[in-house]
C-alpha cells in the first residue's frame, strides 16, 4: 500500500536537515573538536554555578510550561473553533509577543510589575507566558481547526457529556500537536535568556546563561561548550522519545474555515478579548514607553526615527535597518518554509513503514538541535568553522538569514506536522488510483489542505528572523544592522531620546512582526 | 561564408532566444555578484581594512573619508557584540581574525587578549599621546580613549527625597542611602567589574567589608548598563537614584536630553567623582591580519587629532591625544576628574578571577 519509498521520505529532509547541519550543527562540532578538553567533560560540572543553573533550567521550565500550556489552551481553542467580530486582531494581538526581542518586553515587564515581584522567578515565569503562549496557538490550533466538528456532534447525539467529549475525542486528536507544542514550550523556556537575564536578578541562571558566562566572560570555551553539546543531546533525545509517544490523528481533512460555521458563545468571546487584552499591556506599556518625554507624551521619538528630525550623534539608519531586516527576514522564509515543509511531511509518514522508525526519531531529535543550542555556541562555532578560503564566510551577509533559518526551521517542522499528519493517506491514494501525476496531487490536493500550515510556517519563520538577537549580535557588520541589533545599540547609551528613540524602534519592530503574521493569514486566505 | 554567418547568427539570437540568453546571463551575473558580495571576495582586497569594535562604535562613516582620501585605504566597520563578546571572539579567532584592527578592548580585559596572543604588536608612536597612558598598552595595543566609571545621581529624585548628592563610597553604605543604589554584576558587565575594581582600589583587602555594607545597605544588583540605567534608575521609571555609569553620562543626558534643555541649564544626573574609576581602551593590529602595513596606519589615524575630537560626544568617551579639544557639552557637563581611582592591567590580570568569584559568593549566594 505503501506509494513513497522510503528513500523519498529521505530525500524530502535532506534540504532542511543541510540548513541546520551547516549552520548549526557541524559548527557545534568543529567548536567542540578544536575546543574541548577532554578533563572538562567531567570536571565542569562541578564548577561554581553549573550545578545551580541546570536545577534552576529545569524546575522553572517546567512551571513556566505548565502554566504556559494550561493558559494557552483556552484562547487557543476559542480562536481555532469560533469566528466572531475581532477575531483576526485577537488572533495577532495573541500572536506576535512570541518574536519580540526579550530586551524589549523585559523592559516593559519591569516597568510594569510591582516591586514586590521584580526581579524574581514570578517575573520569569511570567514573561514565559507571555512568550510561549503564541506558540500554543500557532502549534496547537491550527490541528484544532481541523478538528471535525461531525465528531463531536456524532458524540453529543449518543449522550457523551462535554467532559466526556474533551477526554475521548478533543485531546486525543490534538495530542500529537499538544505532546509537540509542550516539548517546544518546555525548550524555550529551559533555554531562555534574555529573559533570565533581565527580570531574573543576577543570581539566577540557566544553562544557557552559564554557557554564556563560562564562553564570554570567564573564557571558558571548553567548559561552555561541553556544556552547550550536553544540553543539545540531552534535549533532543528527550524530545525525539516525548515525541514518539503521539498517538495517530484521526481526524478527516477539511477545509478549517467549514468549522467557523457555528455561532460563538458569548463568554468565549469575552474570554478571548480579554485574553487579547491582557497580552496587550506589556505592549502598550512599550508604546507608551516610546513616547514619554519628560514633559509628558511627545512624537519627537518617531520623527528621529523616521528621519524628520536629526539629532546630532544620534545615528540611525532607519531605512537601512528596515530594509536590511525585510530581506534577511524574506531570504529566511524562502529557505525555512519550503524544506520545513518538506521535512514535515517526510516525518509524518513516520507511522506507515515501522521498520524505518528508528531513523524518523533521530531525525525528528536533528530538528530540535537548533533550539537547544546556545546562540553564543553557534555563534563561536560558526566563527571558528567558516574562517579559511574559499569558505570564510564570516563576513558573508548571507549567513544571517540562513541562521535565522536554521533556528526557525524546528518551529516550522513542529508547527507543520499536525497538520501534515492530518491529511489522510486514503484521499492521496484515491487520487493516485484515480489516475493524478504526483504533481498534480501535490498542487490539487496536498497544498489546499497544507495552506495553515504554509500560513504558521511563513509567519513563524519571517518574524523570528525579524527579531533573532543571539546569533545575529555575533555575525552582524555595521551594514547590516538589523532592527533588534540597533534597539540593543541605542539602549546601551545615556540620555532620554536614545531611550525614547530604542522603545520608538521597538515598535516598529512589533509592527512589521504583525504586518508578517497578517501577510501570512492573508495570503493563506486567498 | 557570409550566408552561413548570418543564418548562425540568426539562428541563435532570434529576439525571443536573445532575451533568453539575455536574461540568463543577467540573472547569472547577479547570482554571481550576491554570492561575491556575500562572500565577501573583492578584487582590491589590499586597500580594504576591517575594524572589528563593539557594537555601541557608532562613529559617523565620514570620519574616514579624509584618511581614505589620503591613503586610499577603505575602512570597514565589523561589530563584535560587546566588550566582553568581542574579546571572546578575538580570543577564539587569535591568528586567523575577522579583521585587521581591533578597537576597543579596556584595561580590564587587556591581559585575556595578551594571554592569547591576539594581536601583532604595534604601539602608534605618530602622535603626543597624554604620559599616564604611554606604556599602559604593554607594547603590544595603543592606548586610544579613556573613561570614567562612576557612581551617577538623580538630581531631582534626591531633591524630592530630602537628600544631598553622595560624595564618597562611605555615603553609600550610610542608612541615610539605603536601597538608593543599583550597580551591575561585575561577571556580566564591563561597568559592574570596573565598579567593582575601584572598590578594591580604594580598600584594598577590605573591599569584601565594604560589600559587606553595600549589601546590608541593600544594594540592588542588575545583569548589564542598560538593565541599571533604562530599568532600574530613577529617572527612567525605577525607583532606584543612585546607578553606576560614566563621568560621560551627564552630557548624553544633556546631548539627549527631551524636550532639549534651556541653554546653560544643569545636567539632570550627576556624577560622584570619589568613586570614579579609571577604564582605558585599546586598539591593535590582530595578528594573522593580511595587509599589517595599512593596518597600522589606521591604528595611527585612531589617535590623530581628528579622529580623537570625534570620540567623546559619539562614543562619550575622553580622547588621550593631547591636541585633541574637549567639545563644549564636555567641557560644562562632564566633570572633572582629576585623580580617578586605577589599577593596572596587571594587578586586574592577577586578581580579576578570584575577585569575581569572591564576590559572587559574598554578594549573589
Amino acid at each position: 500500500m505503501k506509494l513513497r519509498p522510503s528513500s523519498t521520505t529521505a530525500i524530502a529532509l535532506i534540504p532542511a536537515g543541510a540548513i541546520i547541519a551547516l549552520a548549526v550543527f557541524i559548527p557545534v562540532v568543529v567548536l567542540a573538536l578544536e575546543n574541548i578538553r577532554l578533563s572538562d567533560v567531567f570536571s565542569v560540572w562541578g564548577r561554581p554555578g553549573v550545578k545551580e543553573a541546570v536545577w534552576f533550567s529545569t524546575w522553572q521550565a517546567a512551571v513556566s510550561t505548565v502554566a504556559t500550556v494550561t493558559l494557552g489552551l483556552i484562547p487557543t481553542w476559542i480562536l481555532s473553533r469560533y469566528r466572531f467580530p475581532g477575531r483576526a486582531a485577537v488572533h495577532l494581538i495573541m500572536t506576535a509577543p512570541f518574536v519580540l526581542p526579550t530586551v524589549v518586553v523585559g523592559s516593559a515587564f519591569l516597568a510594569l510589575l510591582p516591586d514586590a515581584l521584580d526581579r524574581s522567578v514570578w517575573a520569569i515565569i511570567a514573561a514565559h507566558i507571555f512568550f510561549n503562549i503564541s506558540l500554543v496557538i500557532r502549534t496547537v490550533g491550527p490541528a484544532w481547526s481541523l478538528l471535525d466538528d461531525d465528531l463531536i456532534h456524532a458524540a453529543r447525539t449518543l449522550g457523551a457529556s462535554p467532559i466526556q467529549i474533551w477526554r475521548r475525542i478533543v485531546f486525543p486528536l490534538v495530542r500529537p500537536a499538544l505532546l509537540s507544542t509542550t516539548a517546544l514550550v518546555f525548550l524555550m523556556c529551559f533555554t531562555s535568556f534574555g529573559v533570565v537575564r533581565i527580570l531574573g536578578g543576577p543570581g539566577r541562571a540557566t544553562v544557557d546563561v552559564e554557557i554564556y558566562r563560562r564562553a564570554v566572560l570567564l573564557g571558558d570555551t571548553s567548559g561552555a561548550t561541553v556544556l552547550a553539546i550536553v544540553q543539545t543531546i540531552v534535549i533532543a533525545t528527550t524530545a525525539a522519545i516525548w515525541m514518539r509517544r503521539r498517538s495517530i490523528a484521526l481526524s478527516t481533512a477539511q477545509s478549517p474555515a467549514s468549522s467557523f460555521h457555528r455561532p460563538t458563545p458569548r463568554s468565549l468571546i469575552v474570554g478571548a478579548y480579554f485574553s487579547a487584552a491582557l497580552m496587550s499591556v506589556p505592549l502598550l506599556a512599550l508604546i507608551v514607553s516610546s513616547l514619554r518625554s519628560s514633559d509628558g507624551l511627545s512624537l519627537r521619538s518617531y520623527r528621529i526615527l523616521f528621519g524628520f528630525e536629526n539629532v546630532e550623534r544620534l545615528p540611525l539608519d532607519i531605512g537601512g535597518v528596515v530594509l536590511t531586516s525585510i530581506l534577511f527576514a524574506i531570504i529566511a522564509v524562502v529557505i525555512a518554509v519550503p524544506s520545513g515543509l518538506a521535512a514535515a511531511q517526510a516525518l509524518s509518514r513516520r507511522r506507515e513503514g515501522s521498520r524505518s522508525g528508528l531513523f524518523h526519531s533521530w531525525a525528528s531529535a536533528f530538528f530540535i538541535v537548533p533550539v537547544g543550542t546556545s546562540a553564543v555556541v553557534v555563534g563561536f562555532g560558526i566563527l571558528v568553522t567558516y574562517d579559511r578560503s574559499p569558505f570564510d564566510f564570516r563576513s558573508a551577509w548571507l549567513l544571517i538569514p540562513v541562521v535565522h533559518a536554521a533556528i526557525a526551521l524546528p518551529f516550522v517542522v513542529r508547527a507543520a506536522l499536525p497538520i501534515v499528519q492530518a491529511i489522510p493517506t486514503d484521499l492521496r491514494h484515491a487520487a493516485a488510483t484515480l489516475g493524478a501525476s504526483p504533481r498534480r496531487r501535490f498542487f490539487a490536493l496536498d497544498l489546499p489542505l497544507l495552506r495553515p500550515a504554509v500560513t504558521s510556517a511563513v509567519a513563524l519563520s519571517g518574524a523570528l528572523s525579524l527579531g533573532e538577537f543571539g546569533a545575529t549580535s555575533f555575525l552582524t557588520r555595521r551594514d547590516t544592522e538589523t532592527l533588534p541589533i540597533a534597539i540593543a545599540r541605542l539602549l546601551g547609551r545615556a540620555g532620554s531620546l536614545s531611550f525614547s528613540t530604542a522603545m520608538a524602534a521597538a515598535t516598529l519592530l512589533l509592527v512589521l512582526t504583525m504586518a508578517t503574521i497578517a501577510l501570512a493569514e492573508v495570503g493563506s486566505r486567498r | 561564408m557570409k550566408r552561413f554567418r548570418t543564418t548562425r547568427h540568426s539562428s541563435l539570437s532570434s529576439p525571443a532566444q536573445r532575451q533568453r540568453t539575455l536574461r540568463r546571463t543577467s540573472l547569472l551575473a547577479a547570482s554571481a555578484a550576491i554570492f561575491s558580495s556575500a562572500c565577501g571576495t573583492n578584487s582590491n582586497e589590499e586597500s580594504i581594512i576591517t575594524v572589528v569594535a563593539y557594537d555601541s562604535f557608532t562613529l559617523p562613516p565620514e570620519v574616514f573619508d579624509a584618511f581614505t582620501r589620503d591613503t586610499g585605504i577603505t575602512v570597514r566597520i565589523a561589530l563584535g557584540g560587546d566588550a566582553g563578546e568581542l574579546v571572546a571572539k578575538a580570543v577564539l579567532t587569535a591568528g586567523n581574525p575577522e579583521g585587521d584592527v581591533l578597537w576597543g578592548v579596556d584595561n580590564t580585559l587587556l591581559s585575556r587578549t595578551i594571554e592569547a596572543n591576539v594581536f601583532d604588536p604595534y604601539t602608534s608612536q605618530t602622535e603626543p599621546i597624554s604620559d599616564r597612558f604611554i606604556n599602559t598598552g604593554a607594547d603590544v595595543v595603543t592606548p586610544v580613549d579613556f573613561g570614567h566609571v562612576c557612581v551617577n545621581y538623580d538630581i531631582d529624585d534626591l531633591q524630592t527625597r530630602g537628600l544631598q548628592p553622595p560624595t564618597n563610597f562611605e555615603d553609600l553604605i550610610d542608612p541615610a542611602y539605603r536601597s538608593l543604589l543599583v550597580v551591575q554584576n561585575p561577571a556580566l558587565s564591563s561597568p559592574g567589574l570596573a565598579f567593582l575594581l575601584a572598590t578594591i582600589s580604594r580598600f584594598g583587602d577590605n573591599w569584601v567589608e565594604f560589600w559587606q555594607a553595600l549589601v546590608d545597605n541593600d544594594v540592588l544588583v542588575v545583569d548589564g548598563w542598560s538593565d541599571a540605567y533604562y530599568s532600574s534608575f530613577s529617572r527612567y521609571g525605577g525607583d532606584r537614584p543612585l546607578v553606576v555609569s560614566y563621568s560621560s553620562s551627564p552630557p548624553a543626558e544633556v546631548l539627549f536630553a527631551d524636550p532639549p534643555l534651556r541653554s546653560g541649564a544643569p545636567s539632570p544626573t550627576g556624577v560622584v567623582i570619589d568613586t570614579c574609576f579609571e577604564q582605558v581602551e585599546f586598539a591593535g593590529v590582530l595578528r594573522g591580519s593580511r595587509n599589517v602595513a595599512n593596518a597600522r596606519k589606521v591604528v595611527d589615524f585612531m589617535v590623530s587629532q581628528t579622529f580623537q575630537e570625534a570620540l567623546p560626544e559619539n562614543l562619550f568617551v575622553y580622547p588621550v591625544n593631547t591636541t585633541a579639544v574637549l567639545p563644549p557639552s564636555f567641557i560644562s557637563y562632564a566633570p572633572e576628574v582629576t585623580s580617578p581611582l586605577r589599577l593596572s592591567a596587571d594587578e586586574i590580570a592577577a586578581g580579576r578571577q578570584q575577585w569575581i568569584d569572591r564576590w559572587t559568593s559574598l554578594v549573589l549566594r
